[in-house]
């Protein structure tokens, strides 16, 4: 899916933050990656993209789909239908095991079918993200590694067209992360879908096509990275 | 169902919060319930009993004591009718008419003197042993047996009642000679004499034992209770009228709505003796359970709104506990509906188990703890 954000302005209601973008364009399954210190926006433009925030102005274009237009529950649609997103603090649901909350989304949301072909695909993921063995353990038993991958096999059990990820390595070791990159880049090639990652480790910025980095674009506010 | 999934799950995961929640629900629900059950089934076996019994007649004073005395042995009588008076309405032939001599007990179970036509009038059927035969025999409620382990074949001693009267009656060694079938009522917890019997305990009647004096007592305190044998119980007798000796009351179940009505007016005006419509009294009494049972109804009431609104203080507060994971669900797409859906379901959840274990504790309390409460009733 094809990205273009055009004169964007957001701003937290009793906060100095702005993030301003007069353009960006993010071509379809590319690889992009975030950088910038905290608190520049990265995580905020993020769930712009989402739809899961909207802009006080400026236009969000994801594929044909001209999010400013959309309604509250057409970009609810939108977002179950073509968004994959990995949060940074996991949020898995505490009360549920690994593969309950890897089906979360289906289990949530009528527009989804959880078929046979799902968990299929449900176990093949576990195995790639070697969460086989704890398919049935709880959320408070898991490794804060073991958290992330499960938080990531959630994003891209739906075969999203758009992965929004938020610091998926983290709290992963150099080895690790090197194998949740390949495991979202082969994801992404295989649907064909736009990979948009923030992170702070600058040693995993050669393996992106593209890199924004907001500090930059702050200092130029209104510059395309 | 992806609401009850969730809503199971989460009170699965949480057993200490689902079981408190659940425990309260199931109180606020059990408490009138049960209050309900056993005051109408109270009512109805009280009823019952008052219906199978419409006339006690008895000495003036406390209509309650005298009906609760007629049908359940409990409440004590001043006074007496004489035996006399029972005569006279059995040959008036108005109906079955029963006397009753209750004023002793035998290890705190009232010892009832009676005819043995009580026990056809109340349908009652020996389980284990014969009827009584001669003076000293007894016949036990299923109760009484069952409490004291005793058997036909075995012994009970009355009460003494007033243990420093030396000079008082002695206790006297009753013959078991059956075991009543149970029958749910105020009889299972009765032992049964004949009436010689109880004016024996009374020391109206007495007999010649060798080792006693005339009188019945030992001038040397020998002997601390009375027996009755098969050697000595011909020698049982009174000096006195017979038309003297006391009963404390007379059951009696006209044959006709009119009998009853003359029977009725005969006692009107009787200087010492009343006539009681035993359903009549009931209901009275059963009118005061009735008030008692609506102010605990309004107590209940209360409770439930109680526990209603801390419910909705749990769910309120559960609410904010729970901000990030249902924020979560949103940011996966779940619509608010689904959201409410799921803590409505847990809600539902924990009301269903709650009125299953109140029905489920109401059902086993009538079945038990109600057969103990409601004997005295029957």
């Amino acid at each position: 899916m094809d990205i273009s954000l055009n004169q964007v302005e957001f701003a937290y209601g009793d906060e100095d933050f702005r993030l301003q973008i007069p353009e960006l364009k993010l071509a379809a399954g590319s690889h992009t990656a975030f950088v910038g210190p905290s608190g520049s926006g990265k995580t905020t433009l993020l769930r712009l993209l989402a739809g899961i925030t909207q802009p006080q102005s400026g236009a969000i274009q994801i594929g044909d789909y001209s999010l400013q237009s959309l309604s509250d529950a057409n970009r609810r649609a939108f977002r179950i239908k073509h968004i994959g997103f990995v949060f940074q603090d996991f949020r898995l649901i505490e009360y549920l095991n690994v593969q309950e909350n890897l089906r979360l989304s289906y289990r949530v949301n009528e527009a989804l079918n959880l078929t046979t072909e799902v968990n299929t695909r449900l176990k093949s993921l576990a195995n790639e993200l070697q969460l086989t063995d704890k398919l049935d353990a709880t959320i408070d038993t898991l490794s804060q590694g073991e958290l992330q991958r499960a938080a990531i096999g959630r994003a891209l059990l739906p075969k999203p067209k758009l992965i929004l990820a938020d610091e998926p390595t983290g709290n992963l070791d150099p080895s690790n992360k090197s194998r949740i990159l390949d495991l979202l880049f082969a994801h992404a090639a295989a649907n064909h879908a736009t990979l948009v990652m923030v992170t702070h480790d600058h040693a995993l910025l050669n393996r992106f096509e593209q890199v924004v980095d907001f500090e930059e674009f702050h200092k130029k506010e209104s510059t395309n990275a | 169902m992806p609401s009850f999934f969730l809503a199971w799950r989460y009170l699965w995961t949480h057993p200490g919060q689902s079981t408190v929640m659940v425990l309260g629900v199931t109180i606020a629900f059990y408490l009138p319930l049960v209050n309900h059950q056993l005051v109408d089934e109270f009512d109805r076996t009280i009823g019952a009993r008052a219906a199978s019994t419409p006339l006690v007649i008895g000495p003036k004073g406390s209509r309650f004591d005298l009906v609760l005395h007629g049908l359940y042995f409990r409440a004590r009588n001043n006074g007496n009718v004489p035996y006399g008076e029972y005569n006279k309405l059995k040959q008036l032939e108005i109906g079955e008419v029963i006397p009753v001599h209750s004023k002793f007990t035998s290890q705190g179970y009232p010892v009832v003197g009676t005819r043995k036509n009580y026990f056809h009038f109340r349908n009652r059927k020996i389980r284990q042993g014969k009827a009584m035969q001669i003076h000293g025999d007894c016949e036990l409620g299923a109760t009484v047996a069952t409490k004291l382990g005793l058997r036909p074949g075995d012994t009970l001693l009355t009460d003494r009642e007033n243990l420093f009267d030396l000079a008082g009656e002695y206790p006297l060694k009753l013959n078991i000679t059956a075991v009543l079938a149970p029958s749910g009522t105020a009889d299972d917890t009765t032992v049964f004499v004949s009436l010689e019997t109880a004016w024996i305990i009374e020391g109206i009647w007495h007999g010649h034992d060798p080792s006693l004096d005339h009188n019945g007592t030992s001038p040397k305190l020998i002997k601390k209770h009375l027996e009755i044998t098969e050697e000595n119980a011909d020698s049982f007798h009174s000096h006195e009228d017979s038309e003297t000796f006391p009963l404390t009351a007379v059951l009696i179940r006209p044959e006709s709505k009119k009998a009853q009505a003359l029977l009725l007016a005969d006692y009107e005006d009787h200087p010492s003796i009343q006539a009681l419509k035993s359903p009549v009294v009931m209901d009275e009494l059963m009118g005061m359970i009735l008030r008692i049972r609506d102010f605990l109804d309004a107590h209940h009431s209360l409770v439930t709104l109680a526990m209603g609104a801390l419910l909705a203080l749990i769910v309120a507060l559960t609410r904010r506990l729970r901000t990030r994971e249902l924020e979560t669900l949103t940011l996966l797409g779940c619509r608010k509906g689904l959201q409410w859906t799921i803590q409505i379901t847990e809600m539902t959840i924990v009301l269903g188990a709650a009125l299953i274990c109140a029905f489920g504790l109401t059902y086993l309390t009538i079945q038990f703890a109600a057969s103990y409460l409601l004997v005295m009733a029957g």
